[in-house]
This record gives structure tokens, C-alpha cells and sequence, in this order.
């Protein structure tokens, strides 16, 4: 029987407003409606599950020297530290825990195809651009099947990075939005482990719903 | 007990109804809401609708749409004659039986019945929405129950003791408690808390209580938002996703 490689598999819902800042076809002050109060409550859910993450991985004991991370939105484009140190600058907890975990000397690998991400966030922009309700429907349906099918390339190009970057001996510790079916394609050559922080009830909602 | 197709799921007994049993006081709210949410991850297009179609296929029949032509659906329904399936679910934990749903399905049955009445997707909605209802309603009774619960001792106390605060009496007046300390079901978590009577509550309990209380509440109004929209939710997601790229596209072209 093949012996199979361990894979760490990090879930992840992208948090409202996960990067702190304020995407500019939004408008300086978008809130989507919620209070001050509301949105430190929410911030501090999102918290909460990024330092349950970090609790959850460093139980693991893994030897990070070892370990190399892909993450979700993170393109091959050169300069993928700067992205994520960026990120992690605007204040996502996601790509400040990654942060961590390279100072840690985990090693960050560039995960995504550039150009599926910019036909993503050309879609996004048609989809919020649009205001009145019968145009966001028809753009909602639009959105929903061009974006299926962007994910299933996404998911194919990622899963290609992983067999062709990683190095014998390291352990690939990938953090992917839940949306993604990567772990199904990743289960016929690893052996997925999945890492997830369960929150206590009071926060569920407010990430499930952000 | 087998419901008529007319009758709604409010209505009936949560613990009672067919073809769902569900025991409320095994179940918890926590799992309740990640088996909702659970269903949403895994069945994008359908979310919690999965269960709500199977029964209506069961129950319902009339209310199914089928998009496939006149042609299509002959053939199937020759195909399948004399097909039928049945579908278990049972949620257990550890071994105990919280939730069953036992469905009877004839498919080509159901396909004839969706032939006959077309597209009319009101109906269905209306079940769905009544579903939604209904499991919020669990929730609630549920939470309703905890606050109940760490209140009894506080009330309690307060009744044996000499000198009954004279807003305990009022209370007991009100019919919101009983001599038991036993918040009774008349009584208004919200107006305790956040209401009109929220400034002698505070004096009485314990801060640990009012926090706990606010987190209840606070849990109550996200269940009641888990039940809205699902555009409204995909909107929020798409600005998040969308916020996060900007800043990724950025830094990519900085180096070009």
C-alpha cells in the first residue's frame, strides 16, 4: 500500500471585513449596516476563532521548519510576502497568524493563479457595482455560476502547486476558504488532517452570518 | 401522527409531527445551529431546502417543480415505474436518538405530480419559511430555558430571604415568577434586560448574570438572523472577498 503523505487542512471562513479595510468600490464608511458595537463584537469572534486556530496547530507539534503553507488568495506573483505582510498590516488575522508561522520558519509557498484571481475580483466588482434589486439578482445568479467554475479551476491550479513545490519530508499546511473542494482532490495522494476550531455559541452566528 | 398537506409545521407538536421526531429536550441549540449552518456549507444551491424538498416530495408532491421537458419526464416515469425509496436520517449523540426522519419516496409519482402543476415556487417557500420558524423557535425555547435556569437560584434566594425586594413582589404580582423562582413563560427576557425593567433587574442580579443574560439575547437576535436573506449574506461575503483581492492585486502590480 502507498504510503501516504500527512496534510494539514486550516478551513477557513473569510470574516467580515477580515482585512480591517474597506474595498474602494464600497465607499469610505460601508458598515453593511452594522453598529460600532456590532462590529467590535464580530472582530472579536473573528479573533477568537483565528486564536483557537493557532491554539489547534500548535498542538500538533509540528515541526515547522518543516511545513509550508498555502494559502487561499495568496498568488504566485513574485512577491508573496509582501502580500501577506500587507494583509497582515491591514489587520487580518489570517495572514497575521501566517505571519507568525513564517517567523516561526514555516516556509510560504505562492498558491494561486494571478489571473483567476483578477477574473474573481472583476466578478466581485460587477456584483457590487450594481445597484438596483433586479440587476443584483440577474448579477447574484451570474456571480454564483461563473464563480463555481472559477473556484473548480482555482482548486485544480492550487492542487497542482502543492504536488509540484512541495519538498520531500515537508508538511503541506493549507488554509483554504470552505467553499473550495481542494481537500477531495488533496485525499487521493495525502492523508488530510483537518484543523477546526469549534466557537463557543455566541460567536457562531456572527462568523457564520459576517 | 401524519400531517394533512395543509397543515403547518408550526402548528403541530415539535415532538410529535411525522415524518420528523425530534427530541427538544436532548438536542441543544449549538448543535441545532451547526447542523443548520453544516447543511448550508455542504449543499450550497439547496442549503437546509434539501430536507425541506424530501419531505415535500413525500408530503407535498404538488408543490415540486421539475425543470425537464414534457418528453424527458415520460420517459423517466416509465423508467422508474415501480421504484420507490426510502430514506432514514437519524442524528444521534453518542448513541442517543435526538432527530428522525424516515421519508417514503415514489419517484414517478412525484416527477407526474410536478407535470400536472408546473413552476410555483410560492408554496414551497412557505413550508421553508414555516421550517425556519420552527427551528428558530427550538432555539429560542432553548435559550429561553438556560436564562430560566441560572435565574432560579438568584429569584430563589431572593424569596426566602426576610425582606423580599419589593421588585421580586412585583414580579411575583406580574405572574413573570412563581414562588419557586421559576421564570414563567408570560415573562419578557428582553424588557428584563434591555427594557423597562432593566435598571431594578441590574441592581438585583449579579454582573455575571446580566452578561450572561446579554449573550442570550445576543444569541437569540443571531438566530433570528440566521433565518433572512440568503442574498443579503452573499452580498456581505462578496464585499469581504472583494476588499481582501483589492489589497492582494494591489501589491501584485506594486512589483510590475
Amino acid at each position: 500500500m502507498k504510503d501516504m503523505k500527512r496534510l494539514i487542512y486550516v478551513p477557513i471562513l473569510h470574516a467580515r471585513d477580515d482585512s480591517r479595510h474597506t474595498a474602494s468600490v464600497l465607499g469610505g464608511n460601508e458598515t453593511d449596516g452594522l453598529s460600532n458595537g456590532g462590529m467590535n463584537k464580530e472582530l472579536t469572534a473573528v479573533d477568537e476563532m483565528w486564536e483557537g486556530i493557532a491554539a489547534k496547530i500548535g498542538e500538533l507539534n509540528l515541526p515547522l521548519n518543516r511545513a509550508r503553507i498555502y494559502q487561499d488568495g495568496l498568488p504566485v506573483c513574485g512577491n508573496e510576502l509582501e502580500v501577506v505582510t500587507r494583509l497582515a498590516e491591514s489587520g487580518s488575522p489570517n495572514f497575521l497568524f501566517i505571519l507568525d508561522l513564517i517567523q516561526k520558519r514555516a516556509k510560504l509557498e505562492a498558491t494561486e493563479d494571478l489571473g483567476l484571481l483578477v477574473r474573481e475580483y472583476d466578478l466581485l466588482n460587477k456584483l457590487l457595482l450594481k445597484n438596483s434589486a433586479k440587476d443584483r439578482k440577474i448579477m447574484i445568479a451570474e456571480y454564483q455560476s461563473k464563480s463555481r467554475e472559477l473556484l473548480t479551476m482555482r482548486d485544480e491550479f492550487i492542487l497542482n502547486r502543492i504536488n509540484t513545490t512541495l519538498q520531500p519530508g515537508e508538511i503541506p499546511v493549507v488554509f483554504m476558504g470552505v467553499m473550495h473542494r481542494l481537500d477531495k482532490m488533496l485525499e487521493k495522494d495525502f492523508l488530510v488532517s483537518y484543523v477546526i476550531y469549534r466557537l463557543p455559541f455566541r460567536s457562531i452566528g456572527t462568523i457564520y452570518n459576517a | 401522527m401524519i400531517m394533512s398537506p395543509n397543515s403547518s409545521l408550526l402548528n403541530a407538536d415539535p415532538n410529535l409531527f411525522s415524518p420528523v421526531y425530534l427530541d427538544t429536550q436532548k438536542i441543544s441549540m449549538e448543535q441545532l445551529l451547526a447542523l443548520y449552518r453544516f447543511a448550508e456549507l455542504f449543499f450550497p444551491e439547496v442549503g437546509p431546502g434539501l430536507v425541506k424538498t424530501i419531505l415535500d416530495m413525500e408530503k407535498h408532491c404538488e408543490m415540486i417543480s421539475a425543470d425537464a421537458t414534457a418528453q424527458e419526464r415520460r420517459k423517466l416515469i416509465l423508467e422508474m415505474k415501480g421504484l420507490s425509496m426510502d430514506i432514514q436520517y437519524i442524528l444521534k449523540d453518542e448513541g442517543e436518538r435526538l432527530m428522525e426522519v424516515s421519508v417514503h419516496i415514489v419517484p414517478a409519482e412525484v416527477l407526474k405530480r410536478a407535470q400536472r402543476r408546473g413552476k410555483d415556487p410560492s408554496p414551497y417557500q412557505e413550508l421553508g419559511k414555516n421550517l425556519d420558524k420552527l427551528i428558530i423557535k427550538l432555539i429560542i425555547r432553548e435559550i429561553r430555558k438556560r436564562f430560566t435556569f441560572n435565574l432560579k437560584d438568584n429569584f430563589q434566594a431572593f424569596l426566602k430571604s426576610r425582606r423580599v425586594p419589593p421588585f421580586i413582589s412585583q414580579l411575583l404580582r406580574m405572574g413573570w415568577i412563581n414562588r419557586k423562582g421559576q421564570l414563567l413563560e408570560c415573562a419578557s427576557i428582553e424588557d428584563l434586560l434591555t427594557g423597562k425593567y432593566h435598571e431594578q433587574f441590574e441592581q438585583l442580579m449579579p454582573r455575571e448574570l446580566m452578561q450572561e443574560g446579554m449573550h442570550i439575547r445576543e444569541t437569540i437576535k443571531t438566530c433570528f438572523e440566521i433565518g433572512q436573506d440568503n442574498d443579503d449574506s452573499l452580498i456581505r461575503n462578496a464585499k469581504k472577498r472583494h476588499a481582501l483581492l483589492e489589497i492582494t492585486i494591489d501589491e501584485t502590480n506594486r512589483k510590475v
